[in-house]
């Protein structure tokens, strides 16, 4: 009984620390009042949302995002895989809206917990973090 | 000690009022800086307004672009952009102030950028683009602000993300064509561009129209001698006398004395004094006064564009038109084709671009070509960009390129070396 119950353990240790190492899951967030559902933004959507080429929500209401700093590793994975570009290629497309006055780059910050706190404050921002990160102050609309 | 106390807290509140300043995160600096250098591989020839040897003015560029956010819909935005190319003279590319609502139209006012083409609003960004500079078989107009305003309305069909932008304005500035400098009014300035995005895919059409007025001016003095001296030739050939060859040797000199001052003109005054006297001697049945000028003459822009980006390749194709209602400047068609792979921080790219002038129909045509305005041009530029870090681009890159004619005659061909370092901050 001690021994399944220690194996359990080291397999329930174990398996996110397996995943994390083979694919940090990133959880797209919004604030606990936003009235967005899961079902409704895909993973194309967060990139349009992020690239300002949409700044609504499904719902209508003002979408905004917020990135982590430069260097972040969660922000590295999170370009790649949900806006298939390098940071250096994000620096060059924001160049051109930035200095043609189109768009200003998205707000940005240091940490997951400032991340979490300002989304949760906010209904029309729109984050990321490590979805082992995610609790009860905001809502996962997204996870990839 | 209370004197002290004072000061010291005095101190404080002024250091925390500046620190508060200091934060108050609104103010944004950005900038953009290029600097290069381009070797021709003739020295004879004028490419990309490179000539011969070294030029290590031409590529700079220098850009700084202050914004401040005063409430939330509402931003103030200026961008000076100073060029080597101009001399290092600095002038305000942007100045607005706009106005987003909350249904995704935005309202700016002020100094602003004329959409023309593609790459148009970020002409002088080089770090925006692979290329040293944009291709100038397409990218040649010599204006590019107006004082005006214009509307952006945003809306997305399914996927499909859309922008529709109209513009309308004035531009009273000193216009170089040529290499000169000519005063001019471009009125009623205004135009419309869609663009859209689909995935990895880009479109955009595009359409300007302006009014031109430039400062140009017929040497009367010039028509006259010449009038006066023809019609001299004319009577002392069919019956000469010793009168009618004074008066022809007298209308000769008086000629040459008009000559002197015609050929100081800039090209298009003696362009506009050359058509009315090529007009009388070739008979030609048009209104040349009228045609052959810059006074309040409309200049349409055309503009299509389809672009493909997926992180390792890219693509940008451009068509482009421009018709001149004066017969002054010749109407163009240009376009550019241009294919970039991605390795990892590096990119190659391959670029095609020509230009064309397309003479009037008619007599027209025949008074622009007797003139000598057209040219014809085309380019292959293969180059390299290696962007150091998310600030920094690296660039070289080889362009051969073919004055195929050039002001009426036929041009010369050259390869153009150059190295780029572009940086944004």
């Amino acid at each position: 009984m001690k021994l399944i119950m220690n194996l359990m353990a080291s397999i329930l240790l174990s398996v996110p620390a397996f995943i994390a190492s083979v694919h940090a899951e990133t959880a797209v967030i919004v604030s606990l009042d936003n009235k967005n559902t899961y079902t409704s933004i895909d993973k194309e959507l967060v990139a349009r949302i992020f690239l300002a080429k949409v700044t609504k929500f499904p719902d209508g209401t003002t979408a905004k995002p917020v990135n982590l700093k430069q260097g972040h590793y969660l922000r590295e994975g999170f370009n790649r895989d949900f806006l298939s570009k390098t940071e250096s290629q994000l620096s060059r497309y924001w160049s051109r809206l930035r200095f043609s006055g189109k768009a200003s780059l998205p707000k940005e910050v240091n940490t997951v917990e400032e991340m979490k706190l300002a989304v949760a404050n906010d209904q029309s921002l729109i984050g990321y973090i490590d979805a082992m990160d995610v609790d009860d102050t905001i809502k996962v609309v997204h996870k990839y | 000690m209370r004197i002290g106390s004072i000061i010291g807290s005095v101190l404080a509140a002024v250091l925390v009022t500046t620190t508060v300043q200091a934060n108050s995160g609104d103010l944004n600096i950005y900038g953009f800086m290029s600097v290069g250098v381009g070797i021709l591989d003739k020295n004879e020839v004028t490419i990309e307004d490179f000539e011969g040897e070294g030029n290590f003015k031409q590529d700079t560029v220098l850009g700084i672009q202050v914004s401040k956010q005063v409430n939330d819909n509402t931003t103030a935005t200026g961008q000076l952009v100073s060029r080597g190319s101009s001399d290092f003279k600095t002038e305000a590319a942007w100045a607005f102030i706009s106005y987003q609502t909350s249904t995704d139209l935005t309202a700016r006012m002020g100094r602003l950028r004329i959409p023309f083409f593609y790459y148009s609003e970020f002409l002088e960004v080089g770090y925006a683009y692979n290329w040293v500079r944009l291709p100038s078989d397409v990218y040649n107009i010599p204006f590019s602000s107006f004082d005006g305003v214009d509307f952006t309305q945003r809306f997305s069909i399914g996927s499909l993300d859309n922008s529709i932008q109209v513009n309308y304005g004035r531009l009273n500035d000193e216009l170089t064509i040529f290499d000169e400098n000519y005063q001019s009014d471009l009125k009623n300035m205004a135009g419309i561009s869609l663009t859209s995005t689909y995935g990895d895919w880009g479109f955009r059409i595009a359409g300007q129209r302006t009014e031109m007025t430039l400062d140009t001016e017929v040497d009367e003095a010039y028509v006259s001698a010449v009038q006066v001296a023809t019609i001299a030739q004319m009577t002392h050939s069919a019956n000469p006398t010793p009168q009618s060859g004074v008066d022809l040797q007298a209308a000769a000199s008086a000629l040459a004395e008009a000559e002197v001052v015609f050929v100081e003109q800039r090209r298009i005054d003696q362009g506009q004094t050359g058509a009315i006297l090529l007009a009388q001697q070739m008979n030609l049945d048009l209104e040349v006064q009228d045609e052959f000028a810059f006074d309040g003459h409309v200049a349409d822009f055309y503009n299509a564009a389809i672009t493909f980006d997926n992180g390792n390749y890219s693509f940008i194709g451009e068509v482009t038109a421009i018709e001149y209602e004066s017969g002054l400047l010749v109407d163009n068609r240009a376009w550019l084709a241009s294919f970039a792979k991605r390795w990892g921080d590096t990119t190659t790219h391959l670029t095609y671009s020509t230009s064309r002038d397309v003479l009037n129909s008619g007599d027209s045509g025949k008074l622009q070509e007797a003139l000598n305005l057209q040219g014809e041009d085309k380019s292959v530029t293969l180059g390299l960009r290696y962007d150091y870090d998310v600030n920094t681009a690296l660039k070289v890159e080889a362009q051969y390129h073919d004055e195929i004619m050039n002001r009426g005659v036929e041009g010369d061909y050259a390869m153009l070396y150059s190295f780029a370092v572009d940086v944004i901050f």
